[in-house]
């Protein structure tokens, strides 16, 4: 049976799009990752919105490795075409 | 079974919480889930005595660094203006907003046209 | 096992953590055990003007539950590699 981990297998070496604790978000190709979703991505781009006098504000971190820890990741997907 | 704690072993060390917190304090013991016996411990920013012995939870722990042997004072470059450190919990003033905007901002990139 | 294995890999490599509580470190990577906690050699803050905290301090340990991310450089990691240790850990993980 798979299970929902089996399908990320199909996502290595493509760009996914993560979503994280605390407003954050990460695009990146993916390279690893293991059932606590720990992942690494290269190529990865970070968005951190905050909310600003009701201004919607984002701020946005290229790294070209980067480790996540795995609690901190709350949905990761195929990022929409 | 963590022995990476085991060259701060009776030695001064710097010691900072999810809280926040930052202590200075003798590192007498730990265990694998980094659970830490530590004696004189004093506040990192005011140098005030906090106890002569206490006892950590392993998961209020951040970090641990080894102070400098020759730098005697515990508190001697951390000045009264020192801010506050962060807690560790990441808890952002209306996240489920914040992700609201973010979802409308992206639906009206997707397709213009409906506007 | 798999993000150990690879953490070891980068032993004496320069890496730059990022904490949860927003701290970025910089330094040595000397050792990491099962927990992911690291031991990171010649520190340094990169804002060390706004947490002074941890000025003077040149070896530290951090507990793996505390780690946002790792920051690493593209040379440092074989991803081919990376990507087949991937693969066998998902199939071994799935009883």
């Amino acid at each position: 049976m798979d299970t929902p981990l089996d399908l990320l297998k199909l996502n290595l070496d493509e760009k996914v799009f993560v979503k994280l604790r605390g407003a954050r978000e990460m695009t990146g190709t993916l390279q690893a990752f293991d059932s606590h979703c720990n992942i690494v991505l290269s190529n990865a781009t970070e968005t951190i919105y905050e909310l600003v006098e009701g201004e919607l504000k984002s701020n946005t971190k290229g790294s070209e490795m980067v480790f996540v820890r795995g609690d901190s990741v709350t949905l990761i997907t195929t990022p929409a075409e | 079974m963590s022995p990476l704690l085991k060259d701060f072993l009776n030695k001064r060390i710097v010691v900072v919480t999810t809280e926040g917190q930052c202590v200075c304090a003798t590192l007498e013991g730990f265990d694998k889930s980094t659970n830490l016996l530590v004696s004189e411990v004093r506040d990192r920013v005011s140098g005030a005595h906090i106890a002569t012995s206490y006892m950590m939870r392993g998961n209020q722990i951040v970090c641990c660094g080894l102070l400098d042997e020759t730098d005697g004072s515990d508190t001697a470059l951390v000045g009264p203006e020192a801010p506050t450190l962060k807690d560790t919990k990441n808890v952002v003033h209306d996240e489920h907003l914040i992700w609201q905007r973010v979802w409308a901002s992206k639906q009206k990139a997707a397709s213009p046209s409906l506007e | 096992m798999l993000f150990f294995s690879f953490f070891k890999t980068l032993v004496d490599q320069e890496v730059t953590v990022e904490l949860k509580n927003d701290i970025e470190l910089k330094g040595t990577l000397k050792s990491v055990d099962q927990f992911l906690n690291l031991k990171l050699d010649n520190i340094s803050c990169s804002d060390e003007t706004k947490y002074p905290h941890l000025s003077s301090v040149r070896n530290i340990f951090i507990r793996g539950s505390t780690v946002r991310y790792v920051y690493l450089n593209k040379n440092m990691v074989d991803t081919n590699l990376l990507q087949d240790a991937a693969r066998r850990e998902a199939m071994s993980s799935r009883k």
